[in-house]
């Protein structure tokens, strides 16, 4: 009897401890019921029956299954009325399209008449599931002087051979004024910026329309390209800060 | 010694004026660099497709990462394109502001379309895009892009050069029609072995039966609908016996567009025949999608052209030799 009284509370610790155990293992794992109905979050408000949202891949010792963002049940168009597909079924996997710019404030500082200055940043192009990708860009306009008129006009590059937003040519004589732009890495037009002296100047808004400076026709990962900002002035230039602002519009092919 | 202290005094004075009149001098007048700025953006999905009705509604998440290190304050909009080019790259035309526009909302309670929203350094965020589109809504094609910018009311007035911004897109095909797949017009141009490496005789090419050959093709859209490229390239003896299967990459084709074809594999159809491949055969590209059928076949005539050559060249060297050889005897 002595000896049941002492083990006792050992039977009782060990149900204890099973008790406890079980009590989770049932709230982990029982089922709660899930209705679809209208969504609510902080951020947004969904009544609607259906939302088309993302999967992945799914795995198991026996198979490997790739899914698309989509509807649940597709193929009842006719008492659904829709049918949607989201990313490409074909490429795999199912990474996110992105676009990286190593700095977004090209600034020169003090700039010397007739001694060009040159700034660099870096586009960088992951097409994820995408299949091909391009890079435009486009200006508001040329470098304006802030709370004035006076501009410095945009580079036509050497007098030998002017250039155009759509035509790069050399740009190393010191006495031609402007402010343009070298680009070089992956996926550019490498046989119009020949090399590190080819220059474009920057298309205008409402003037031109947006100019390619990266493409690919499949699928690109971390496609890198330097872009250099080059800019010259004459003696003559008023004095003061000049501005303008540069748009790159990074879009996925379809 | 007395007298020379307070020169002295007084020369550091002036030379700790000077150096603060310098110091403030300096801080005004050299470059205020500005802070590099970094920005990088993910999206996903990258294209969203839609068959729909009038008078029905879907919505669709698009998740947006700020992958940067700093907290990027965005805009979200639609740009619409009626155009692409050959390889699928969307025209936009922020101009065009089509009616259809209002079809298009974001469910997210606090952000909308053309309002500035913040996602924090390493967060993500959802925009929830409705499409509502009315009952007496025209059967047609709808194209746009979602367009994520970076949102810059101002600029730095120290800022001595270009403030830049950048936005990332992803695209949607919208077909609103009351049938799954609207039948549209889809034609294969161009199809023909890459510039140089045949000679044409009439419509039938004829090519050299050892050289690899690239075949080109494109597909045109005179239709009102989306088209989807699915098929099939081959190569086949007249009496139909393939000799060479690629399949066609599926890429979409929109309304009033071209596409370049290529194969499954994303390259252009490259063919690499066998030495015994002598004769007459076909090239033809087939596509059966949802809403369309069509197929272009160009007639080919593989020939051993530079064994040919070869064996011309070789008996020329031997006839020459021949004649070098014979002629000392006769002369003889």
């Amino acid at each position: 009897m002595p000896n049941f009284i002492k083990i006792l509370p050992k039977i009782k610790k060990t149900k204890l401890i099973t008790l406890i155990i079980n009590v989770i293992v049932f709230t982990l794992f029982i089922p709660v019921p899930v209705k679809a109905d209208t969504l609510l979050s902080p951020s947004y408000t969904i009544q609607m029956s259906s939302i088309n949202i993302g999967a992945g891949t799914a795995t198991s010792s026996s198979y490997a299954l790739n899914t698309t963002i989509g509807q649940t049940i597709q193929g009842l168009f006719g008492t659904t009325g829709y049918l949607v597909k989201a990313g490409f079924q074909y490429v795999h996997p199912l990474i996110p399209f992105s676009f990286k710019i190593s700095n977004l404030n090209i600034s020169f500082g003090t700039l010397v008449p007739g001694s060009p200055s040159s700034l660099s940043n870096t586009l960088t192009v992951t097409t994820g599931s995408a299949h091909g990708y391009l890079v435009n860009t486009i200006e508001d306009h040329s470098l304006r002087l802030v709370n004035g008129t006076a501009t410095i006009p945009n580079t036509s590059c050497d007098l030998a051979l002017t250039c155009t937003i759509t035509d790069a040519t050399p740009w190393t004589d010191p006495t031609r004024y402007g402010f343009g732009y070298n680009i070089q890495g992956t996926d550019v037009n490498t046989s119009d910026f020949v090399n590190s002296t080819y220059f474009r100047p920057f298309p205008v808004q409402n003037v031109d329309q947006p100019v390619t400076i990266m493409q690919r026709n499949g699928v690109a990962t971390n496609s890198a390209a330097t872009v250099t900002y080059k800019i010259n002035i004459s003696g003559s230039q008023a004095a003061g800060t000049y501005q303008n602002s540069i748009q790159y519009i990074a879009t996925p092919s379809f | 010694m007395n007298i020379i202290k307070p020169y002295i005094k007084s020369n550091y004075s002036s030379i700790s004026l000077l150096a603060v009149i310098f110091t403030i001098v300096i801080f005004h007048l050299s470059t205020s660099l500005a802070f590099a700025q970094d920005f990088e953006l993910a999206v996903y999905p990258p294209l969203l497709r839609v068959n729909i009705k009038p008078g029905k509604s879907i919505t669709q998440v698009f998740k947006i990462d700020n992958l940067s290190t700093e907290t990027q304050t965005l805009v979200a909009r639609l740009v619409p394109f009626t155009g692409a080019d050959q390889f699928g790259n969307p025209i936009l035309d922020p101009t065009y502001q089509p009616k259809w526009l209002e079809y298009f909302s974001l469910a997210n309670s606090d952000i909308q379309l053309g309002k500035p929203f913040e996602i924090a350094a390493g967060q993500s965020q959802q925009l929830v895009l409705s499409l509502s589109v009315p009952s007496a809504a025209p059967m047609k094609d709808l194209y746009a892009t979602l367009l994520i910018s970076t949102y810059a009311n101002t600029i730095d007035t120290s800022l001595q050069g270009s403030s830049l911004t950048a936005s990332i897109g992803s695209n949607l095909l919208i077909t609103v029609s009351t049938q799954l797949s609207p039948a549209t017009i889809l034609k294969i141009t161009d199809f023909s072995p890459q510039p140089g490496s045949y000679i044409q005789i009439g419509d039938t090419y004829i090519l050299d039966n050892i050289t690899p050959v690239t075949f080109f093709a494109n597909a045109v859209n005179d239709g009102d609908f989306t088209a989807e490229s699915k098929g099939l390239f081959k190569i086949q003896s007249f009496s139909g016996n393939p000799v060479q299967l690629q399949s066609v990459l599926p890429q979409y084709i929109i309304a009033g567009s071209q596409r370049k074809l290529i194969n499954g594999d994303s390259e252009d159809f490259n063919f690499t025949p066998s030495i015994g491949l002598i004769g007459g055969f076909q090239a033809q590209i087939e596509i059966h999608s949802d809403n369309v059928n069509t197929s272009s076949q160009i007639n080919l005539i593989f020939l051993p052209l530079k064994a040919l050559f070869g064996l011309a060249v070789g008996l020329s060297l031997l006839l020459i030799i021949i004649n070098l050889s014979f002629k000392p005897l006769e002369n003889q």
